[in-house]
């Protein structure tokens, strides 16, 4: 079978057009379903329910697409059905906003929260052509042209992707897990995908077998991301059923299995080698290295580990955008908080990365700061906003726009999360990220003790998130000293 | 090799090894709160932090635990960044444990900790902790000059003191778990997972709310505790110890013993204070047990508690049995028994001795009897079931002395084990069993009649009908040769589809049989029926010579029931030619033809079957003596009994079931006018005319290596190394032996069949002497039903039941599982005195008692 016969077995939506219900997590959890409800009675067939598009802001939300015409009308809530159901009719409103189309041009996000969520929406709008093409290819070319496109690691460690790849090859074929947990607050780049194109991911994770000759893979879902994980199965499913998996419906057979499992949540199960713990069904605690996870990881088999986002940009390998592209999930103190798709080309700094979210009459007072990488990161100061925007400073992508005077609070609610999500394992993170808290929560700050105890945390805690505990209080005090200086609970009283 | 740089000194050390392994063995102090020696790394405490250079990896401060030897690496343990890192680190520790053996600021008056403030409350940080001077983290912070470094993280008003700690568990005989002690090393988890393969143990919470859970969460004995105690061994602080004696348990001085509650002989090491045991620890000169024993080992000492031992002799005076000086006792007992010998001949005089006993006991009592009273008349109680064991192998393998070594049972590709419940009977040998299955992947057959713990390891459980099981056994044999010997019928009870499983797994091993380490059958005969025991050990036999052929004795692995059985035989307590078994010896007084017994450290009211024989013939006898260390239900018909000290508080060696001679030391002085068995004996054999002239035990030892062959002098007893085995092996003379039927299944209606055996948690002298303590943990007093069979009969989960074989009542508490077959119930052995041996016959033969069951009808 070929792409073509496939497509020509999956017909999508025939009409001209289409109404596209934002559901998702976003959506529903401010409501949506009364506005899908009404606007399903409304059009008919041609209303169809798809995920967030990125435009977290706008849910309740809904998009009109139609030959050349792609319009968004966001906080349905606020502004009414009325303004969309005109622009359905033809008469398109040219106040309304039309975002949505600059957003929606190529890249990663091009068909996110875009189609109806079925199989045939998705081979429509382009999905499994860069898996037709590299099933077609020898693994060794696939491997180059990862390389070529400079793909690192979205998990936030960054590693060249081609060249985790190449020592995959060679031994046993490793099984391929797939670390979806995002467990960390202000980043939901990978639920984001998971819901609203889960076959970008399923053809990734194609590419990445056939590069690697894994034959069997496992899904990590947070537990608690209930929509991404059935979304993410109904298009296992589809795809099963389509002969995309074990078929051989992309023009050559590919023999794929994959699993799904979910942990019971918490920080450390985004670590790698928690991952393969919770799958295995022991207790979601890090092993220590070595032996990395290439040699002997999930039920001591060679192990192959990516990124929900990385296997989505693999996708992107026959036309590789000019600049990498990071997902930077974007929240806190902006009107427009969302997923935003960055093209780190050394011109984007972090002041044009909230330019884009500032938005009109949304406009909060002001950014003070930046926390980058959560409960692991760093802050970014206003002044340092023109600076240029570095992948290896993204991590795993998650921003939190502060408002000036928040600092110390945060890092205060920081501590107290890394301590309550420390997993217990090693001491200087199970006794130490507690005391962190009680040094910041004294009535004033001793530095000399607090210096020692993040220098204590960071150079001997077993794994990375135990290392990085002390990270962001560090970071807070090299860049606000002056919020701490009655401690951090009195600044934030 | 590695050369590696250890501390400026250059040294040899092999490539690959864990570098904290190392670093001990060079004498260098490391503190290492998680580790434990031999087991994967866990890497969580991160106290054993180095600095390592010129090494795969960062150079800089590094575990030492999780690091191997390269050659060429550089190690680096007192820099002082090395030390204030690990400094740190146990700090945080500290922040969160109780340290006033750290901080009281009278602790030096506390050295080295032989006396405690805690009787003496002058001040708010006396000690609360029961491991002072015994703990390692008490010693890691000594080692790192903590005491002058500073309280870096919590101030006095934030201490651990502020903060209610969690509740300890104390509701079990055994263990105390004090949670608030703990530091979440998790060597208590990996030692219950790793090295007992029992994961009784797990982690609960997460974060600073870690904590050690039993089970679910619940009580320690709510949870698969088997209470072996290795988790006490590997606890670094007081969280996890001994219950009895928990307060005390620093020794002044460690003595080297045995643990006589099965053949396996755990060699322990007793600590003692003040002249009596109060710790035990494994010793690790047994090789098959190692560092590990079970509950019994651990805990038997305290099984007796001291007011009931026996510390006085006792005479017959009137109808009551009176304290008597020890010389008075011995004279009143030559008294009795000579006149015996003189009025009906020495042939009215029968000697039993114990499989409890020592081989130096064992070799008096044998010396007695024959010289100093002139009978051949000499038994134990489970005399004829080794017997017809030991017929069993010399017919088939022509000896009875098999050179299988049990060391080899973890290293074995293919095991079938042949008995009751070993994990119950001997723990550690089933420990060995566990080990080759998760270790090494071994295949494992069990043939049981009930369900056990190994059952979940066994690759395929045939559960025979009661009776059955030599046919089970003979079955797998058939599916290894078509020798006409091994003709039978199928076995009653064994589901085909396991029957085709264990066939195919013992016809696997034509791959790997060609050596010890490929195949092994280990056979523990329940000490009851000697026909039965003589079926089974015939058909395991058959079982390793259709395996092994010619080297079937080293695949053969026999596990006699009691501690010394073997010794004891070797030593002459059986019946000299034509003269009387045990049995016999009964049936005899019952008839009035043997009117005097000795009994040495026996209970065959407790041991044998019959007991209602057993308790009309000692009721018959004109002179009953009784040696014992209790006060033993046997010794309540007895005219005369000498105290004699407890098992642990004598010197000698045993014989287990490897053959292997250990020594065991006394471990505790004797109390009131308890004396050692030899000495007992030597006196009563002299008071009889003999002319026994002993000095201690060793002497008699040289005494037996002049006469018992294999046997050597005490002194060259290399302890668990010295094997009493046939001078020139036994290989080359295998006969496969056919195997009697087994008797029909009964009708319907005729009641179920009685299954018995050694249970984990009861103490043999608890049980000699009725004690209420006999079984500490409660867990035996019940009978095993099959759910089926109690609601045929109307009982509920629970209930008090009556079992009935139309002469005998035995009244129990019933308790459901499938784990035995439907049609039969299980009583403990040692449930309520050995009640159930009632129901046996007392000849040993094949027919199992049935009984009756009903609820017992409320008063």
């Amino acid at each position: 079978m070929t792409l073509d016969a496939l497509r020509a077995a999956h017909p999508g939506f025939e009409g001209e057009v289409r109404v596209l219900v934002h559901g998702g997590t976003c959506g529903h959890a401010v409501g949506v379903a009364p506005h899908g409800g009404f606007l399903r009675q409304s059009a008919g067939d041609a209303c169809a329910e798809a995920a967030c598009d990125g435009a977290c802001w706008a849910a309740p939300a809904a998009t009109v697409l139609r030959p050349g015409h792609s319009h968004r009308f966001a906080r349905l809530d606020e502004t009414g059905v009325e303004p969309l159901l005109t622009c359905l009719a033809g008469s398109c409103d040219a106040r309304a906003d039309d975002r949505g189309e600059r957003e929606h041009r190529g890249g990663l996000m091009s068909r996110l929260g875009r189609t109806d969520g079925t199989l045939a929406g998705a081979l429509a709008a382009g999905a499994y052509e860069a898996a037709a093409r590299a099933l077609a290819m020898a693994p060794a070319e696939v491997i180059d042209a990862v390389e070529a496109m400079e793909l690192t690691g979205r998990g936030g460690a960054h590693f060249p992707t081609g060249q985790k790849w190449c020592f995959a090859t060679g031994g046993e074929p490793p099984v391929l897990v797939v670390n979806a947990e995002e467990g960390e607050p202000g980043v939901f780049k990978d639920r984001h995908m998971l819901e609203g194109d889960p076959h970008r991911v399923i053809e990734g994770m194609l590419i990445a077998a056939h590069a690697t000759g894994a034959t069997d893979a496992c899904v990590y879902i947070n537990g608690q991301a209930r929509r991404a994980r059935a979304a993410f199965e109904h298009a296992l499913a589809e795809a099963a059923e389509a002969g995309i998996l074990g078929g051989d419906a992309l023009g050559a057979a590919v023999a794929l299995t994959i699993e799904v499992r979910s942990g019971a949540g918490g920080y450390v199960c985004g670590e790698e080698t928690v991952i393969l713990n919770s799958i295995e069904g022991q207790r979601p605690v890090p092993r220590f290295k070595p032996p990395q996870i290439t040699e002997a990881g999930l039920f001591g088999r060679p192990t192959l580990l990516n990124n929900v986002e990385t296997l989505a940009a693999a996708t992107l390998l026959f036309d590789p955008p000019a600049a990498p592209p990071k997902l930077v999930p974007l929240s806190g103190a902006v009107a427009r908080p969302g997923l935003y798709e960055v093209a780190v080309d050394g011109q984007a700094t972090w002041g044009s990365l909230l330019e884009a979210a500032r938005g009109g009459a949304h406009a909060p007072p002001g950014v003070g700061s930046l926390l980058v990488g959560g409960p692991s990161g760093v802050f970014v100061a206003a002044e340092q906003f023109d600076e240029p925007l570095e992948m290896a400073a993204l991590g795993a992508g998650g921003l939190v726009a502060l408002a000036p005077g928040g600092e110390a609070n945060v890092t205060l609610e920081l501590a107290r999360y890394n301590a309550r999500e420390s997993c217990g394992e090693c001491t200087p993170c199970r006794e130490g990220t507690v005391r962190l808290v009680e040094l910041l929560e004294a009535p004033s700050l001793d530095r000399p003790k607090l210096d020692e105890l993040i220098d204590v945390i960071t150079e001997a805690s077993l794994c990375q998130l135990g290392g990085m505990a002390g990270r962001p209080i560090a970071s807070a005090l090299a860049t606000f000293p002056q919020a701490f200086s009655n401690g951090a609970a009195g600044a934030a009283e | 090799m590695a050369k590696i740089t250890l501390n400026g000194a250059e040294i040899e050390v092999d490539e690959g090894r864990q570098l904290v392994e190392v670093l001990k063995e060079q004498g260098v102090a490391i503190t290492n709160l998680c580790y434990i020696d031999g087991l994967e790394p866990y890497a969580g405490c991160r106290t054993c932090l180095v600095n390592i250079e010129g090494a795969p990896g960062p150079p800089g401060i590094q575990l030492s635990c999780t690091s191997r030897t390269v050659d060429g690496m550089t190690v680096d343990t007192e820099t002082p960044a090395v030390k204030q890192a690990r400094q740190q680190v146990i700090s945080l520790i500290d922040a969160n444990h109780p340290d006033r053996c750290l901080t009281c600021h009278r602790r030096v008056h506390c050295m080295p900790g032989d006396i405690c403030l805690r009787d003496d409350v002058v001040s708010h940080r006396c000690l609360t902790c029961a491991k002072n001077y015994r703990c390692e983290l008490q010693i890691a912070n000594e080692m790192l000059d903590m005491g002058e470094f500073d309280e870096p993280w919590v101030g006095e008003e934030r201490s651990y003191y502020e903060t209610a700690p969690p509740e300890p568990d104390r509701a079990n005989p055994y263990l105390e778990f004090d949670p608030q002690m703990c530091i979440i090393c998790t060597r208590c988890v990996r030692a219950c997972a790793d090295i007992r393969h029992t994961d009784a143990i797990t982690l609960a919470g997460k974060g600073f709310q870690t904590r050690i859970a039993f089970g679910t969460g619940g009580a320690v004995h709510e949870s698969d505790c088997d209470f072996c105690g290795a988790c006490i061994d590997v606890c670094p602080t007081a969280t996890l110890m001994e219950k009895p004696n928990k307060w005390v348990g620093r020794a002044d001085e460690w003595v080297s013993s045995v643990c006589n509650s099965c053949s396996v002989g755990c060699t322990l090491a007793y600590g003692t204070a003040g002249g009596r045991p109060v710790i035990v620890r494994p010793d690790r000169i047994n090789p098959v047990s190692r560092e590990q024993i079970c509950v019994r080992g651990r805990f038997g000492y305290t099984a007796v508690p001291e007011r009931d031992r026996l510390t006085r002799s006792l005479a017959r005076r009137g109808n009551n049995l009176l304290p008597v000086p020890a010389e008075e006792a011995v004279a009143d007992a030559a008294r009795m028994l000579t006149a015996v010998r003189r009025e009906h001949g020495s042939d009215a005089i029968a000697v039993l001795g114990s499989p409890l006993a020592t081989n130096e006991e064992a070799y008096l009592l044998a010396r007695l009897a024959r010289e100093a009273l002139g009978t051949q008349h000499i038994d134990f109680s489970h005399g004829a079931v080794h017997r017809a064991v030991t017929a069993a192998f010399r017919d088939g393998l022509g000896s009875e002395r098999l050179p299988a070594s049990l060391t080899d049972v973890e290293q074995t590709q293919t095991i079938v084990v042949v008995g009751g419940d070993i994990e119950q009977s001997h723990q550690v040998i089933s420990l060995r069993v566990k080990d080759a299955v998760v270790k090494r992947g071994a295949k494992l057959v069990l043939v049981s009649s009930r369900w056990g713990e190994l059952v979940p390891f066994a690759t395929a459980w045939l559960q025979p009908s009661p009776g059955h099981e030599a046919a089970t056994v003979q079955a797998l044999a058939r599916a290894l040769s078509d020798d006409p010997a091994l003709a039978g019928q199928p076995p009653a009870g064994v589901d085909g589809d396991a029957l085709a499983t264990a066939t195919e797994t013992v016809q696997a091993i034509s791959s790997n049989g060609e050596d010890a380490a490929g195949f092994a059958v280990v056979f523990a005969p329940d000490a009851v029926s000697s026909q039965r025991a003589s079926d089974q050990a015939r058909a395991s036999a058959n079982l390793a010579i259709a395996a092994r052929g010619d080297e079937a004795a080293s695949s053969l692995h026999y596990l006699p029931t009691d501690a010394n059985v073997h010794g004891v035989a070797d030593m002459g307590v059986a019946p000299g030619d034509g003269a009387r078994s045990f049995a016999e010896i009964i049936a005899a007084a019952q008839a009035g033809e043997v009117r005097a017994l000795v009994i040495h450290g026996d209970n065959p009211l407790l041991n044998a079957p019959g007991s209602d024989d057993t308790r009309t013939a000692l009721e018959s006898l004109d002179a009953l003596v009784v040696i014992d260390s209790v006060r033993s239900t046997a010794g309540e018909h007895a005219d005369v009994v000498l105290a004699e000290l407890p098992f642990f508080a004598r010197t000698g060696t045993l014989t287990n079931a490897d053959r292997r001679v250990v020594r065991s030391f006394a471990a505790a002085g004797p109390r009131g006018e308890e004396r050692p068995g030899i000495e007992i004996l030597s006196a009563l054999a002299n008071a009889l005319g003999g002319i026994f002239r002993y000095d201690g035990a060793a002497d008699v030892t040289a005494d037996i290596a002049e006469h018992v062959a294999g046997y050597v002098p005490f002194l060259q007893v290399a302890s668990g190394r010295t094997r009493v085995l046939e001078a020139e092996g036994v290989a080359g003379t295998t006969r496969l032996q056919p195997v009697a039927a087994a008797g029909a299944d009964a009708e319907p209606g005729a009641g179920l069949t009685v299954l018995t055996g050694r249970s984990l948690f009861t103490s043999w002298e608890g049980a000699s002497i009725r004690s209420e303590q006999a079984d500490q943990l409660h867990r035996e007093e019940s009978a095993v039903i099959n759910p089926r069979d109690a609601e045929a009969a109307g009982v509920r989960d629970g209930d008090e039941i009556v079992l009935s074989d139309g002469r005998h009542e035995l009244r129990i508490a019933a308790r459901f599982d499938d784990g035995v077959a439907p049609g039969s119930v299980y009583v403990p052995h040692y449930y309520d005195a050995g009640a159930v041996m009632a129901l046996f016959p007392l000849d040993g033969g094949t027919a199992a008692p049935r009984v009756q069951v009903r609820a017992l009808q409320p008063a």
